[in-house]
């Protein structure tokens, strides 16, 4: 058969394939790879913690060392989801605690994770090494320092961006002196004070360490002992850089930071004295990503100033105080640009200082290799995202925040249909797109149109009806979040193509058109979806009327039927008997013709077959009932559709096969 | 090519992700991360024709499975081709003209925005964390310009702390929930813990509730005089609060709301649950000169230990 190894050279080989994508095809080539791959899968991405359990997480990897998961929905970082809508991660601890799982690695994101949580995990898994979170809550420094006394082999603690109850700083010095093995050390987030002296010896006895980024809290003078412990730092986020420039602490400041060869980000600054930014110069030259998004005191020709040095930079994150002009020193000076954020200083303001479209018009034409931006601004033209379109045909990420949500061209007074549209004709590898200002349907015909990669879309207050809606989930195959505020989509383009949300992980739609009535209808016809209404006015108030218009409804495929955890704001329709999601086989798909999600059992990955081998890529045929090849894009339904009597089925995965359109059957190689 | 192949470039219709198993779920990093590419399990299910827009070619090879959709349930949905009707009146569009009324929600958030006021909830979109801190900035810097953003980040700071602010939280925002978590930190013991004021009727339960928790708990770190004292709980777990009686090591302190740390247990419950901030578990030794249970709270003087 396929087997012409034995399961340890292939398990050899699968090691070399990491990315997920590629994984998950070789997972489906045949029974023993299925699992050969099942055993020795150590990564796992769960981008919506509530579409599986842990439980058949485990069953399906037990080997799992690395886990990745993502609980609230995007639109959670704007306010727009009750704080006790759900994403706990204690549920998970739990039970690869009771499994006996030699978790290694967890990175979070939008989750709440308790105290409880942290202390599970550092008292459970002896070999845990890396701490992720990002945009988490629920969690206060008690919960950090049992991360810190108990996690012998730590290397990673890395905080991005939470909201933590740290009036304690006495977390650092929960590190046991036999802990050495730090790699990365993030603690910016943090308002509150540290133990200075833990951190110092700290960081003088992890000679690993690669990424310290402190708190405001940490003055200068420790971080210039720091940086004389650790000259091997390669990312440094500053905390407190506040001095005087002739002063004996900033000339040893100086001298430290010049011992930093290899520091190639920076970031912070979050408290910061502008003039002294000169100790900063000598090591410039080697920043690949510079962050100042948290450092409105540096600004004007400091920022400028700074910016010219940093010729190699690839990532930088900004305020907009820098201003056009000061985009320009940046299209002048960073050639080698690839990922581009301008942040507002002052977002609810009409800020002088802020940039416009003029300020991107210079990055895009100085920048060729840019591919990532976002971008906050206070106005823009068609004539300007044409002319970004064309100077950067690269983007993949392009997300334009322009603060008056509903702002048309102020040149032609037009809706920026025009310019997006040419943005997403011109950047075929397009895949997550923001958009802002005055919209009308003409650019969602444009997305469905051209925008073929495209995954993520986010659109707030724009369209004039349902056509918009309709063309992007007509048109956009590779879709998978969509989040809608503030549009006039209603029923009709929700329940259009109900099916094509099984294709999506989630769909947010907020203060639009769509009903009770109409939410419960896609509820009810596709099992495999949870759908959740958000109501967090007065319960007596809201209607149960199925014409009531919905608030916030947000919807996403799931394996496990409907979650336990919602709270009383948060409704999930559907039918209740429905909520032990049943997976049919194969065979039952091709009797019922419907769509449902298919069991990953083996029985069905593979049969034998005597007569027909099939490899490469493959096409559907229409004529043959017996031998189908499956087709990725077509799929499996067609399959149930046309074959009623289907004996043989093999699936094969163009990226284990490689390149090349052959197909086999029994009349020997075709090519498409 | 044989009649009745499907060109594979060609994209029919809107697609349907038939799921493995948990392939579909274990995909990769998304797009908002540059370092991994995106899973797409790729079994799919080609739809007959949409909503009739000329983008789409349908391949006339035979019966495709589609996916059902409203159309196939003549009950509750409308019709497609009404799509635009039921919804054409709702287009807006605040500069032009003849302004037609879009839908009220939508017109009246952009008429807010549109006067200047910052009153739309989640606009801009900026990630929490950076609007608080923002704030911060604005507060701890005292020039000009930035007390307009204080005005105008007010609203959305109290709603950015009512709903960022996770698990936890103090005595004063108790208003939207029915539970009433407080902090209880034990001395000697690195992890606190929460306990919820509403579920407990009395000081008598409150105390057994902190007990038992820092019970459960084995310390590993310096737990010498813990492991002594969780001996003595064992022992005693059946007679009445240690803390309260006075005849533990330790004694249950509060934190008001003036920040002071008083002893817990004499004041009238519901007033303790208006002014509690958080709870420690204080060594006997160290609560020397909390208030004392029947003085007035501005009298500072020492007095003897209990």
């Amino acid at each position: 058969m396929m087997n012409y190894f034995p399961d340890e050279v292939l398990e050899h080989v699968f090691d070399f394939i990491t990315c997920h994508k590629d994984r998950n095809s070789v997972s489906l080539v045949c029974k023993s790879w299925h699992r050969i791959e099942r055993y020795s899968r150590r990564r796992v991405f769960i981008g919506n913690c509530y579409s599986i359990s842990p439980e058949r997480l485990i069953a399906r990897f037990p080997g799992v060392k690395s886990l990745t998961l993502k609980g609230k929905p995007h639109f959670a970082d704007f306010n727009l989801v009750p704080y006790d809508w759900g994403g706990f991660v204690y549920p998970w601890i739990k039970v690869l605690a009771e499994t006996g799982i030699g978790l290694e690695e967890l990175r979070l994101k939008r989750m709440v994770v308790s105290d409880e949580s942290l202390e599970l995990i550092s008292k459970t898994f002896v070999n845990f090494q890396s701490l992720v979170l990002v945009s988490c809550d629920g969690f206060s420094a008690d919960g950090l320092a049992a991360i810190a006394a108990n996690c012998r082999f730590l290397r990673e603690l890395d905080l991005q961006e939470n909201e933590v109850d740290d009036h304690r700083g006495h977390w650092l010095s929960c590190f046991p002196e036999s802990c050495t093995s730090l790699v990365s050390l993030n603690f910016a987030c943090l308002k509150g004070e540290v133990n200075l002296g833990a951190l110092e010896r700290l960081v003088s006895r992890s000679p690993n360490l690669k990424s310290l980024r402190l708190n405001r809290s940490v003055p200068l003078d420790t971080l210039q002992k720091l940086l004389m412990r650790a000259p091997q730092l390669v990312d440094l986020g500053i905390g407190s850089y506040v001095h005087d420039p002739s002063s004996e602490a900033s000339n040893k400041l100086k001298h430290a930071i010049q011992r930093c060869k290899s520091i190639m980000s920076l970031s912070g600054f979050l408290e910061v004295a502008p003039r002294c930014m000169s100790a900063i110069y000598p090591i410039c030259g080697n920043l690949t990503t510079l962050n100042l998004s948290y450092a409105p005191g540096i600004h004007g020709n400091k920022l400028t100033k700074l910016i010219q040095h940093c010729r190699k930079l690839q990532r930088l994150w900004i305020l907009d105080c820098i201003g056009d002009k000061g985009l320009g020193v940046v299209a002048s000076t960073c050639k080698e640009l690839q990922e581009l954020r301008v942040f507002p200083s002052d977002p609810f303001g009409a800020g002088n200082d802020a940039v416009t479209e003029e300020g991107l018009v210079l990055v895009s034409a100085g920048c060729p290799k840019l591919n990532s931006l976002l971008y906050f601004c206070q106005q823009m033209t068609n004539a300007a995202l044409i002319t970004v379109a064309k100077n950067c045909p690269n983007f993949i990420r392009f997300r334009l925040c322009i603060l008056d949500p509903v702002r048309p061209d102020p040149v032609t007074n037009q809706p920026l249909d025009e310019g997006f549209g040419a943005i997403v004709q011109s950047c075929k590898r397009l895949k997550r797109l923001s958009l802002s200002g005055l919209l009308t349907d003409q650019v969602f015909l444009y997305i469905g149109m051209y925008a073929e990669q495209l995954e993520m879309l986010s659109i707030a207050f724009a369209a004039d009806s349902d056509k918009g809606m309709l063309y992007v989930l007509n048109g956009c195959k590779k879709l998978r979040k969509l989040e809608i505020r503030d549009c006039p989509f209603g029923n009709a383009a929700l329940l259009e193509d109900v099916g094509k949300y099984e294709t999506m992980r989630s769909l947010w739609m907020s203060s639009c058109e769509v009903t009770l009535g109409g939410c419960k209808t896609v509820a009810e016809m596709m099992p495999s979806l949870n759908v959740e209404i958000i109501n967090e006015s007065d319960q007596t108030e809201f209607n149960l009327d199925d014409g009531q218009k919905v608030d916030k409804m947000y919807l996403y495929r799931t394996l496990v039927g409907h979650r336990k955890d919602a709270p009383e704001s948060v409704w999930i329709l559907g039918d209740l008997t429905r909520s032990e999601h049943h997976e049919p086989s194969l065979n039952d798909m091709i009797q019922d013709m419907k769509l449902k999600n298919v069991s990953g059992d083996d029985d069905f990955i593979i049969w034998e077959s005597n007569n027909f081998k099939l490899q490469g890529n493959f096409s559907v045929y229409g004529y043959n009932p017996f031998i189908f090849f499956f087709h990725p894009v077509v799929g499996l339904g067609v399959v149930a559709s046309s074959c009623k009597e289907l004996q043989e089925l093999r699936v094969f995965p163009s990226a284990v096969f490689g390149a090349g359109n052959d197909v086999v059957t029994e009349e020997g190689l075709i090519r498409r | 090519m044989p009649a009745g192949v499907v060109d594979g470039g060609s994209e029919t219709g809107s697609m349907s992700t038939v799921s493995r198993e948990d392939n579909m779920v274990a995909s990769s990093e998304d797009s908002s991360s540059p370092d991994e590419s995106e899973l797409e399990l790729g079994l799919g299910l080609s739809l007959g024709a949409g909503v009739g827009s000329k983008m789409h070619q349908v391949s006339k090879t035979g019966p495709y499975a589609r996916i059902l959709t409203a159309q196939d349930f003549p009950s509750s949905s409308p019709s497609p081709s009404s799509s635009s009707s039921s919804s054409s009146s709702s287009s807006f569009s605040l500069s032009r003209a003849n302004a037609t009324a879009g839908t009220k929600r939508t017109a009246d958030s952009v008429a807010a925005v549109a006067n200047g006021s910052s009153q739309v909830v989640g606009w801009p979109p900026i990630r929490a964390y950076r609007m608080n801190s923002m704030v911060n900035q604005a507060k701890a810097s005292v020039t000009e310009g930035f007390n307009s953003i204080m005005e105008n980040c007010k609203k959305e700071t109290s709603m950015v702390e009512n709903s960022t602010i996770g698990g936890y939280h103090n005595s004063g925002n108790t208003k939207l929930r029915k539970s009433l978590f407080v902090k209880v930190n034990m001395d000697g013991i690195p992890i606190g813990r929460k306990v919820d004021l509403n579920a407990h009727e009395s000081y008598e339960k409150l105390a057994k509730t902190s007990e038992e928790m820092f019970h459960e708990t084995t310390p590993s770190v310096n737990s010498a005089g813990l492991m002594a004292l969780q001996r003595d709980m064992t022992n005693k777990m059946a007679r009445p609060s240690k803390l309260l009686n006075g005849s533990s090591d330790f004694v249950l302190t509060y934190e008001d709301k003036e920040g002071d740390w008083m002893l817990v247990g004499d004041v009238p419950w519901e007033m303790f649950r208006s002014s509690v901030k958080r709870l420690r578990i204080m060594r006997k030794s160290e609560a020397t000169g909390l208030a004392p249970r029947s003085q007035e709270r501005n009298q500072r003087q020492r007095r003897k230990p209990l």
